[in-house]
């Protein structure tokens, strides 16, 4: 678009520690720089002017992907393509590699990362609706403090988390459940690729040996001011057998009253709306598939 | 950052810029690579990411280079269109060859890209399968070509390849 | 994909007596394309270069009633501002007003001032520094508005429309009533096209500098740099003698780049380059792409056709209607090719064409891909399928009769008439038809019997016309082309003032000139274009290269080698026809004798002028005066013909649409090169594809600001959502379809996708067994046919 980035002061900590300083230092004059997908574009439309950049691209603790004490663990700058391709994620909770493979385009996935997704906090944000129903936990970090909030509460408003301005999203926790579940996403797109998500749903679901839904979590994106789990909804599905499909459906027609669409020129507010219903569908009805195939 | 120097291998070359001399921090790749290096080849459509015809290979991947900052590529290995002909015979890469073969450009905005990306396809995936190319070549956009040359193009370059890659004489 | 090429035994006869005609040679720029060293207009970096910035109006109407720009001009690094005070103090001439600054604006987008400076932030910052004071004005954006609204620009007639270059906007032939009233069944249709853009990977941009009193500009015009130099002349009132144009390689064009679209932004470059005495380049961005240069020409437009025939499946009457929101400007050209479809598609006995170009707050309408022919083929195929509804007739049939074919009196420009010389509608379709195994997959009008989960499936059919050859364009000047031997080494070098935009006819003549003179397509190069010295041709656009340019090139070379054999005749004493022109040694000789020869340079030396061959041919559409037929006396003309099958997945449940198949035809008489053909038949389906799926520029209704400029939300296809078993392509190769070039070989580039959008439109309804009356076919628009939900529409007018 050729509007020149404005100018900015522009700093590359080697360690947490570095970063966690400079943050203290410039708080919200400054904005972290991870892989750029969304902060520099947003810097040439205008809508960002940010009087520092911190790069922390070059810090190694923050760009990984491990296991430890029952959890993935992911480095806020692990690229989407090292979730997508990791050995480790596609095993243990392979409904975030599904979502990310569809996310913007391979280039975009070799730079952008899974913290500055969710720090971007759009509400269509494709890493979301996934650790959503992982019950992931991020952990924020200030030069001062450390915690762990589960990633429902991370989302605060479109664009907005909970970060305050000297803090920063270090890594990301996945608990690993040994439970035999299914899991989904489905992106509803304008296009097959290069596409944002008009509706996007994710589902982690446990069916029992009599053909009940033991346990079920769904999340939507893009159909609210922040990625949701539908609790509500997720609740009066436990219990119904699989087979009772009108009364599945009849209760996820319930996800209608919840989500809270706006219309812009990619999608009508009601079309959100109805939507939201038809890929909550097809996304549990694939999750529990899964877990069927599963077991 | 300003007086410090970055390094950058383009095409194999090595490039020491100061910042705040010879490029400033929020200068993108694309408009260092374009107007501080005259490597023009590396094209700007939208300039915002969604159209991929500035892709340029970061360390052997496709990567947007107009929203890339030229300080992020400090010591990584960026190549660019102008890195895959022999320069002193003029010689093209097989992929070029294709292209030229199988008409995989009309007007040849997007062919710069295009080819970067499917270089980066090729030297991961040597024999890729129709749906792997499209995959890969989703993230170029194309309007003149209705991209099915482009998939015949790389098909013909990763048939060239196997048989010998490299750099042909012209 | 599969491409064939059905070939006529006399098409088979031709190809094996070509050398290189009909071969897939590759583009003779292609190493310059693939190495990046191909120079676009942004490529061109120049000493002391500065950076230019346009300001633009946030009205979609409003007069300035002050301009302040002295903060701006006093902004350190800027080193000029221009606004409307400019253009009478340089002496411009702004044909016909408004064309470049006034003190009105006429959409949001519109030009206020411009600013050069230093680097492209401070012509930023500058902009923000120029202080506007508006005073906003009533506008309108679509017809329906235009109509109701008082006029809105200063010459604009009282009905507030534009006149354009070729009023009046009606035609009939017949008499409709009494074809209505002989009309057994009648049908109605309503339609709605929304505005589309052109969405080239390239920016509009350009470069001007001046050199004492030159100008010199470096241009991706459309129209080459000989007729961009003249009309710049025109409006700078400079000598065309002094105007430089280099017409660097186009980024894309479809139409875009064509007529009057760069010329504001070049206008406005020369300007800000004489104030500053500085070289100044202006380059464009995505968002700027909507407001620049023109959007389809017809704009937003509303159709109401309404056709009869009788029991036996004749056509009886056609009346056509439409509005169509023009824009703040335009020549209306594509209201009168939509006037063209209705008259030279079908055999009807009785039609009407009434159309009603209004002014409205939106950009300047102009060319873009098939421009008209694309907007007028969809309502008028779907009237075709409402009236095989109606009569219970395959709609493949119903073509098959009714369609256009040789010697048929067709129409260019609404009020010329020709004879077609050359195709066979009915028989296109009738033969794509069995490609596409039509009856196998048609189901007939009932939403489809294949019904797997929520996925429906529909078949559908189009046909278009577009571009012809038989009437000179107003102000026309023949295209020239110049062939040069070298006679050192008899290489051969050719010259015309404009390149193709990927288009092809570069190679093209390259190829025919290497087929006349008898060399190989390595010993032929072309001069880049350039305005001074060339000749006057090469305009790349309206799929007429190859009945024009190329004709001239061919003309050149045949003139070139003439003369050769003449002047040789004279030095050998034979027959020129005994004669032998061997230019890869540089000679000539005699075909009874190869010993008795002369030599290139030998003649060169003797004959002045030997070298040289000079060709013209028409340059828009003007048919030689020779083509006429000897039998009706009628003038000649071709029209290319496009048929289109479509089958198409519907998600009930999402309104998502997948075209699973798409088969695209033409009768293209010769194929002079398979390579160019294939790649601009598949490029101009693709593009039709996504235009009838997902195209049209949103307009916020309050404010005429359009929303969805990006690519991500003005979506085009992106390689995924095409495949190799999802498309193939049909070319009936036979001379006698293009009989009037001496190739026999006509322009198919534009007109696929014309066909595209009716045979994706009918395949969709067919799907879901209910009509839809516009496009694009967003999932909204599908699940609202379907009478699911209320959907109102989405924000903005489209």
């Amino acid at each position: 678009m050729y509007k020149p980035l404005p100018e900015f002061e522009y700093y590359r900590p080697r360690t947490l520690k570095e970063a966690l300083e400079l943050l203290d230092r410039y708080k919200e004059g400054a904005k972290i720089l991870a892989g750029g997908t969304d902060l520099l574009v947003k810097m040439k439309k205008g809508l960002l002017k940010p009087h520092v950049i911190i790069d922390i691209s070059l810090i190694d603790d923050l760009k990984f992907i491990g296991e430890s004490d029952g959890s993935l663990v992911i480095g806020a700058t692990t690229t989407l393509s090292d979730v997508e391709s990791s050995d480790l994620v596609r095993k243990k909770a392979p409904v975030l590699a599904e979502a990310v493979a569809e996310m913007g385009s391979l280039q975009v996935r070799n730079r952008g990362t899974i913290g500055g997704n969710l720090c971007n906090a759009s509400p269509a944000a494709d890493t979301a609706p996934p650790l959503l129903v992982l019950d992931a936990q991020c952990e924020i970090m200030s030069s001062k403090e450390r915690r762990l909030i589960h990633i429902q509460d991370f989302f605060v408003g479109p664009g907005l988390t909970i970060l305050k301005p000297e803090e920063m999203l270090t890594r990301i926790f996945v608990p690993i459940s040994a439970a035999k579940r299914g899991m989904s996403f489905i992106k509803l797109g304008r296009r097959n690729a290069f596409t944002l998500s008009v509706v996007s749903a994710a589902c982690a679901v446990k069916v029992n040996e009599t053909g009940e839904i033991e346990d079920v979590k769904l999340a939507l994106g893009a159909v609210a001011p922040t990625p949701i789990r539908v609790r509500e909804v997720e609740e009066k599905l436990k219990g119904i057998r699989i087979t009772e499909k009108a009364s599945i459906e009849k209760v996820l027609e319930g996800v209608k009253d919840v989500v809270k669409p706006i219309s812009d020129v990619r999608a009508s507010a009601t079309y959100r709306r109805e939507m939201s219903y038809v890929i909550a569908r097809r996304s549990l009805e694939m999750a529990i598939k899964r877990c069927l195939d599963r077991s | 950052m300003q007086g410090r120097t970055i390094k950058l291998i383009v095409n194999g070359k090595l490039y020491e810029l100061m910042v705040g001399y010879h490029v400033q921090p929020w200068h993108t790749l694309a408009f260092t690579l374009r107007e501080k290096l005259g490597l023009t080849g590396t094209k700007v459509g939208c300039d915002r990411g969604e159209c991929g015809a500035c892709t340029v290979l970061i360390d052997g991947r496709p990567a947007l280079s107009c929203i890339t900052l030229t300080v992020e590529c400090d010591g990584k290995r960026i190549e660019t269109i102008e890195g895959l002909h022999n320069p002193m015979t003029g010689g093209l890469h097989p992929l070029q060859e294709a292209f030229i073969e199988c008409g995989g450009f009309q007007c040849g905005f997007c062919t710069p890209g295009a080819i970067m990306m499917a270089k980066a396809l090729l030297e991961e995936n040597p024999s890729p399968s129709l749906d792997d190319i499209r995959e890969a070549m989703s993230g170029v956009l194309c309007r003149c070509t209705g991209y099915i040359p482009i998939f015949k193009s790389i098909i013909e370059a990763s048939r060239k390849m196997k048989k010998g890659g490299g750099c042909r004489e012209l | 994909m599969s491409f064939k090429i059905i070939k006529s035994d006399e098409a088979e006869r031709r190809y094996k007596e070509w050398r290189i005609l009909g071969r897939p040679v590759p583009d003779v720029h292609g190493y310059l394309k693939v190495t990046g060293k191909a120079k676009f207009v942004d490529d061109i970096i120049l000493p002391s270069i500065t950076y230019g910035k346009l300001l633009r109006s946030p009205f979609a109407h409003a007069k300035i009633k002050k301009i302040n720009t002295s903060r701006a001009e006093t902004l350190p690094g800027v080193v000029a501002v221009v606004t409307y005070e400019d253009i009478a103090k340089m002496g411009i001439t702004q044909k016909p007003p408004r064309y470049i600054l006034t003190d009105e604006v006429f959409y949001v987008g519109d030009v206020v001032a411009a600013v050069a400076a230093e680097d492209e932030a401070i012509a930023e910052e500058a902009l923000d520094l120029i202080e506007v004071e508006y005073e906003p004005l009533p506008f309108c954006l679509t017809p329906e508005e235009a109509r109701r609204a008082q006029p809105m620009h200063p010459d604009v007639s009282k009905d507030n429309m534009v006149i354009g270059s070729w009023p009046p906007y009606q035609r009939s032939v017949g008499d409709v009533e009494r074809g209505f009233k002989e009309s057994n069944v009648i049908v109605e249709v309503n339609f709605r096209k929304p505005n589309l853009k052109h969405m080239f990977l390239e920016n509009y941009a350009v470069v001007a500098e001046w050199v004492g009193d030159e100008l010199h500009v470096w241009t991706h015009s459309q129209l080459g740099a000989t007729i961009f130099a003249m009309q710049l002349a025109s409006i700078l009132n400079i000598p065309t003698n002094k105007i430089h144009v280099h017409q660097c390689f186009i980024g894309g064009g479809f139409g875009g780049k064509y007529g009057e679209a760069l010329i504001r932004l070049t206008v406005l470059a020369t300007m800000l380059a004489k104030k500053s005495g500085r070289p100044v380049k202006i380059r464009t961005n995505i968002r700027e792409h909507f407001v620049e240069g023109h959007v389809l020409d017809p704009g937003i437009t509303t159709f109401k056709y309404k056709a009869g025939a009788d029991n036996k499946g004749e056509l009886k009457a056609l009346e056509a209607i439409m509005w169509a929101g023009q824009g703040e400007r335009s020549s209306n050209v594509g209201v009168v090719y939509v006037g063209d479809t209705v008259f030279s598609t079908y055999r009807i006995p009785n039609k009407s064409f009434k159309a009603y170009p209004y002014y409205t707050n939106t950009p300047m309408s102009g060319a873009l891909r098939a421009y008209g022919s694309q907007a007028g083929a969809i309502p008028l195929e779907l009237t075709i399928n409402e009236l095989a509804k109606a009569l219970d007739i395959d709609p493949v049939e119903l073509r098959i009769k009714a369609g256009i074919r040789d010697g048929d009196v067709i129409t260019q420009y609404l009020h010329n008439e020709f004879q077609l010389a050359g195709g066979d509608l009915g028989e296109l379709v009738r033969v794509s038809s069995e490609e596409f195994s039509w009856k196998d997959k048609w189901q007939g009008w009932r939403a489809s019997a294949r019904a797997q989960g929520s996925k429906r499936r529909g078949v559908g059919v189009g046909v278009a016309i577009h571009s012809a050859w038989g009437v000179p364009w107003p102000d026309n000047v023949k295209d020239t082309v110049i062939v040069k031997v070298n006679p050192n080494d008899g290489t051969v070098e050719w010259v015309t003032g404009g390149r193709d935009m990927g288009s092809g006819f570069d190679t093209i003549i390259s190829q025919v000139i290497a087929e006349v003179l008898g060399v190989d397509i390595r010993d032929v190069a072309r001069a880049p274009p350039y305005s001074v010295g060339q000749p006057v041709g090469g305009e790349t656009r309206a799929s007429k290269a190859l009945q024009t340019t190329v004709f001239a090139a061919y003309n050149a070379a045949q003139d070139l080698k003439r003369k050769i054999l003449e002047k040789a005749s004279l030095v050998l004493n034979a027959e020129p026809n005994k004669l032998v022109l061997d230019l890869k040694n540089q000679r000539v000789y005699d075909i009874g004798d190869p010993t008795r020869a002369v030599s290139l340079s030998k003649l060169g030396e003797l004959f002045s002028g030997v070298l040289i061959g000079i060709g013209s041919c028409v340059s828009h559409y003007g048919g030689p005066e020779s083509f006429t037929d000897p039998v009706t006396g009628r003038r000649l003309g071709m029209k290319g013909l496009f048929c289109a099958f479509a089958e198409v997945e519907v998600d009930i449940d999402t309104g998502k649409v997948e075209v699973t198949k798409l088969l695209f035809s033409t009768q293209a008489g010769m194929v002079l090169n398979p390579l160019i053909v294939y790649g601009q038949l598949v490029g101009s389906a693709v593009h039709g594809l996504g235009s009838i799926l997902w195209e049209g520029i949103i307009y916020d209704e309050k404010t005429g600001t359009p929303l969805n400029t990006s690519f991500l939300d003005y979506p085009v296809p992106t390689a995924l959502d095409v495949a190799e078993d999802q498309i193939s392509s049909l070319v009936i190769s036979d001379p006698k379809h293009a009989r009037l070039t001496p190739y026999m070989a006509k322009g198919i580039g534009e007109a696929p996708l014309a066909a595209v959008w009716p045979a994706i439109h009918m395949a969709v309804c067919n799907a879901i067994g209910k009509k839809i009356e516009e496009f694009p076919l967003r999932p909204e628009k599908i699940l609202k046919a379907l009478g699911k939900a209320p959907f109102p529409e989405t924000k903005g007018v489209v």
